[in-house]
């Protein structure tokens, strides 16, 4: 995920990201947004049990409130190494179609991040997870990396063989 | 009303036009608010026609100001006569639309019930009529404002009470009532999808009116004279007319308001009720439903365009004539049958029903439910409808003889069970609902008990206690809402077994036992087709025919028994016959034949039962057309399973089978072992579970091809290392652990787990679409400390086993230096 603004080649694809409110969090050094208007909840990281033989990005099941809610672990899903949870880590809970929750080293703050502020996605040559990226926002002289929520969570099956 | 307000502006004239006059229909002379709405669409009219003057003839526009201003007197109370103002209106609102009439613009002097459905028609209408036996006296009663010598006013009727204005000229009053039986002109039907909840909730409660109104046909039937069982029959269909008024549903609308004319006439006590005239609401009810389901349909999809409806001018205009005296109802002969007979003679007599199919209702009389009528019995099977139970009701009365007491009781009976039990109507996603709340709620309270702060004082803890009784009570009763008695289920069989015997050309007599058993709904919806299979195998395979009986030493005629009951927390349903059973050996060689079975191979007798679920499985030598192709059991075996349940076989060969079928009580809520394993929990519903030990060293083997392996008092049970299948932990030593022997699909399994936690009662959760081919689990539970449990299925575990036992099998092959060029995977266990 080092592809600056300034490296874009002219093959980058247009923005699929679109001016609004984005929930940013950090992971592994890097900012990330999600579109607000797809995050249920934001819970400390608690009890998750684990699902046997299924991909190693789903962390497990945990119960919120009653409803049992699949965990991925972005860290894992984005090729980063594992980390210990620690205070900061956090779940935010996504509707994705679906409730899923996501883990990630922390969460920072609601961001308002206008359309014009978003520059296309970079074409990085052989990074399938190019494809997540709506957009690189920019605000106060940070890059967050807006995510498309429901292509990093859907596209690959949950259950592994 | 106020969302009308908006869209009147938008509709065109003709729409108005159609409002109007239905809404005309709905209406009488005290409904302000349809007095309202009808003012305001005569305004809506009056601007349409101020806007488009090309589209809106002048003459309608003024018509409609008119009518306007007679609404506005009308509802400010300036009317002298309320009732004859408002039937001047409606008139005027018809001749408006264009339907026939005589009245103009300026609507004066029209008869009060020029073809309208107002309620002062059935005042206008109220004379005393001939007081005759039937109907078939076709003496027209006299009409409203009856000045013309063409109709005879039957002799020494008292003055009416005339709600109709006297009419201007005879002429108008031959109009009037030539009028009344005028054609109906039905028009195209639209439904607003955005009402689509609406109109739902019209067809759900217009079905439950219908079944009142058929079960008080019946006892208008045994009592004609009852002004009181009259009334019931009358409340229903007024209720559907203002019902289907309010939604226009203009055909139901003026098809329930002839029906309800005609019944307040009954009830009042100016028209006698014939048999002819309860022929005649049978008739009107077949129609009523007919045009119900159109609607129903539409709910289903609904749509902007035209709604097909069933013809019903007809119907209509006839009920129309009949009211207005024009038309007789037609007189009904006594169907056949002989007074005072049994009521299933007279079903015979009348063809209502087979003879093959009384006798099933008699033998569930004599079977099963010698306390209910057979009359009540067929009502059940669906084999009779309830106008036929009327008509041998009615037969066994012979017209003219007074009612036996078992008459009456039959007949109250039988409406009864046309009627239903007194109940409420509750969508079962609600009741799922709560039982998943109430889950919820015992857990919540479980975690509040075990709280320290409770504990510690002893009067906190009595109330607490208190609490989780009553909680423990209503999630008794949460769960008793979905229950049922398998009873009817079972009553089903009777005939398939009658059937099933007769093809197959066997004697065979079916008994019933436990139906007062109730089981959760979703159960016995899915329990149906398995129990139809596995009787119609008993029947077809199991029993001898007769000369084969004999020979045996048996009685000619074959014996199938269902039982069900409950036992420790499940539902048990057994199917025994006493036919030929099966024999072990046999079923192993076919097997072999098949290829399900390898050569050699060590099967227990359960095992070789469990064959017959197999696919492709038949030993019959013909293949029958009722239960042949084995496609059948297999499907039985994946149902029960899929229900969370077990069927397990016990046969003599020459003696007969049992098929027992495990289930457990409600599928919400499974009763299961809590283990641990790897850190985590997970839970292993009871009903699968044999037992459960600590394996001392000497029972343990190690077989080849088949790994470890427990000897329980001579039987090898393979053990699966659960922890590792599943990535949990590493390989446990059993005999430091706790195996759990469980079945699958008649085979035993030993689940190596760490420790075993407890038995408890959990709500299950299912893990969504994204967990689908998950093998081994089968959903999820919340745990009394909130945190998540796997509910365990055990075929996919032996499954995975056998999956990673045929790689590590391979791999020895590859690695030593064996004959076998090619190790084949483990097959059973």
């Amino acid at each position: 995920m080092s592809g600056l603004p300034g490296q874009t080649s002219g093959a980058a694809v247009a923005a699929g990201a679109v001016g609004g409110k984005y929930l940013t969090f950090a992971l592994g050094g890097e900012e990330y947004g999600i579109d607000i208007l797809k995050v249920r909840e934001i819970l400390q990281v608690l009890d998750i049990s684990r699902v046997p033989q299924t991909a190693p990005f789903m962390k497990g099941v945990f119960n919120l409130r009653g409803k049992v809610i699949p965990v991925v672990d972005l860290r894992v899903r984005f090729g980063m190494p594992e980390r210990p949870h620690d205070d900061q880590t956090c779940i935010i809970v996504v509707d994705v179609g679906t409730l899923m929750g996501v883990i990630v080293d922390t969460v920072r703050q609601v961001q308002d991040i206008p359309a014009s502020a978003i520059d296309p996605r970079p074409s990085i040559d052989g990074r399938e997870d190019a494809g997540w990226i709506l957009g690189m926002g920019k605000a106060d002289r940070r890059v967050i990396i807006l995510l498309d929520i429901d292509g990093v969570l859907n596209a690959e099956p949950l259950v592994a063989d | 009303m106020g969302k009308r307000k908006e869209s009147t502006q938008r509709l065109e004239a003709s729409d108005i036009l159609q409002r109007l006059s239905t809404t005309a229909a709905a209406a009488d002379a005290e409904d302000l608010s349809r007095l309202a709405q009808l003012h305001e669409w005569c305004e809506a009219l009056v601007q349409a026609g101020a806007a488009r003057p090309e589209a809106v003839p002048a003459e309608m526009t003024d018509a409609a100001r008119a009518i306007g201003r007679r609404l506005e007197a009308l509802i400010l109370g300036e009317a002298a006569d309320a009732a004859s103002a408002f039937s001047e209106i409606v008139a005027s609102i018809r001749a408006l639309a264009g339907e026939t009439g005589p009245a103009g613009p300026a609507g004066g002097g029209v008869p009060a019930d020029a073809g309208v459905a107002s309620d002062t028609r059935s005042a206008a209408a109220e004379e005393p009529q001939k007081a005759t036996g039937s109907m078939a006296a076709a003496e027209p009663a006299a009409s409203p404002g009856d000045m013309t010598a063409e109709l005879s006013a039957p002799s020494g009727s008292d003055p009416v009470e005339q709600a109709a204005p006297q009419p201007a000229s005879p002429e108008e009053a031959e109009k009037a009532l030539a009028e009344a039986v005028a054609g109906y002109e039905s028009v195209p039907l639209h439904l607003n999808p955005a009402e689509t909840d609406f109109v739902k909730g019209f067809v759900e409660e217009a079905g439950e009116h219908i079944e009142s109104i058929e079960s008080a046909l019946l006892e208008v039937e045994q009592n004609p004279e009852d002004r009181a069982k009259i009334d019931d029959l009358f409340r229903p269909f007024h209720t559907i007319k203002g019902m289907a008024g309010f939604l226009n549903l203009r055909d139901i609308n003026c098809l329930t308001h002839e029906a309800e004319t005609l019944l307040d006439q009954g009830r009042k006590g100016v028209r006698p009720i014939t048999p002819g005239l309860i022929d005649l609401i049978f008739s009107v009810v077949d129609i009523l439903k007919v045009q119900i389901a159109a609607v129903g349909e539409w709910v289903a999809r609904p749509h902007d365009g035209v709604v097909p409806q069933p013809p019903v001018a007809g119907m209509i205009t006839r009920l129309r004539g009949v009211v207005a005296g024009r038309t007789p109802a037609p007189p009904a002969p006594t169907p056949p049958g002989t007074p005072g007979g049994r009521l299933g003679e007279n079903l015979l007599a009348q063809g209502a029903v087979a003879p093959e199919v009384l006798e099933v209702a008699l033998e569930t009389q004599r079977a099963a439910r010698p306390q209910q009528r057979v009359g009540e019995i067929l009502l059940d099977m669906e084999a009779v409808s309830p106008r036929q139970v009327a008509h041998a009701l009615r037969a066994q009365r012979g017209v003219e003889e007074p009612l036996g007491a078992a008459a009456a009781s039959q007949a109250s009976q039988a409406a009864r069970a046309a009627a239903g039990d007194q109940s409420v109507r509750i969508d079962t996603a609600k009741l799922d609902a709560l039982v998943d709340i109430v889950g919820e709620l015992v857990i919540a309270q479980t975690l509040v008990n075990m709280s320290g702060t409770v504990t510690a004082s002893e009067r906190l803890l009595k109330d607490v206690s208190q609490v989780t009784k009553i909680v423990r009570d209503v999630q008794e009763l949460a769960m008793s809402m979905r229950m049922l008695p398998i009873g009817p289920t079972f009553q089903k069989m009777a005939r398939l077994v009658r059937d099933v015997s007769r093809k197959a050309g066997k004697l065979v007599n079916l008994t019933i036992s436990g139906e007062d058993t109730e089981v959760d709904k979703n159960v016995i919806q899915m329990i149906g087709d398995p129990l139809i299979h596995m009787v119609r195998n008993a029947v077809d395979h199991g029993i001898e025919p007769p000369d084969v009986r004999r020979a045996a030493g048996k009685p000619e005629a074959g014996h199938v028994h269902l039982d069900a009951g409950h036992q420790g927390g499940n539902i048990v349903i057994r199917i025994s016959d006493d036919g030929k059973g099966m024999d072990p050996a046999a079923l192993i060689r076919k097997g072999i034949e098949k290829g399900l079975v390898k050569p050699g191979q060590e099967l227990s007798d359960q095992e070789a039962f469990g064959l017959i679920f197999a696919p492709g499985f038949s030993t019959a030598a013909v293949v029958t057309d009722i239960s042949g192709r084995g496609v059948g059991m297999d499907v039985v075996r994946r149902n029960i399973e899929s229900l969370r349940g077990r069927v397990d076989i016990a046969s003599e060969p020459g003696r007969g089978s049992t098929f027992t079928i495990r289930l457990p009580l409600t599928l919400a809520i499974i009763d299961g072992m809590v283990i641990r394993l790897g850190g985590e929990r997970l839970i292993i519903p009871t009903i699968v579970i044999d037992q459960s030990l600590r394996p001392r060293p000497e029972q343990i083997t190690v077989v080849q091809q088949r790994g470890e392996v427990l000897n329980i008092r001579g039987r090898l049970i393979p053990l699966v290392q659960l922890g590792r299948l599943f990535g949990l932990c590493g390989r446990l030593d059993p005999c430091r652990a706790m195996v759990v022997i469980a079945h699958c699909e008649g085979r035993l399994i030993g689940l190596v787990v760490e420790e075993l936690i407890g038995q408890q009662q959990v709500v299950i959760k299912t893990l969504g679409e994204r967990f689908q081919g998950l093998k081994g689990i089968s959903g999820a539970a919340i745990l009394g400390d909130g945190r998540v449990g796997l509910i365990l299925e055990v075929g996919g575990v032996e499954e995975l086993h056998n999956r990673r036992r045929g790689w590590a099998d391979e791999e020895a092959g590859h690695a030593a230096r064996r004959r076998e060029s090619r190790p084949e995977p483990a097959l059973a266990c």
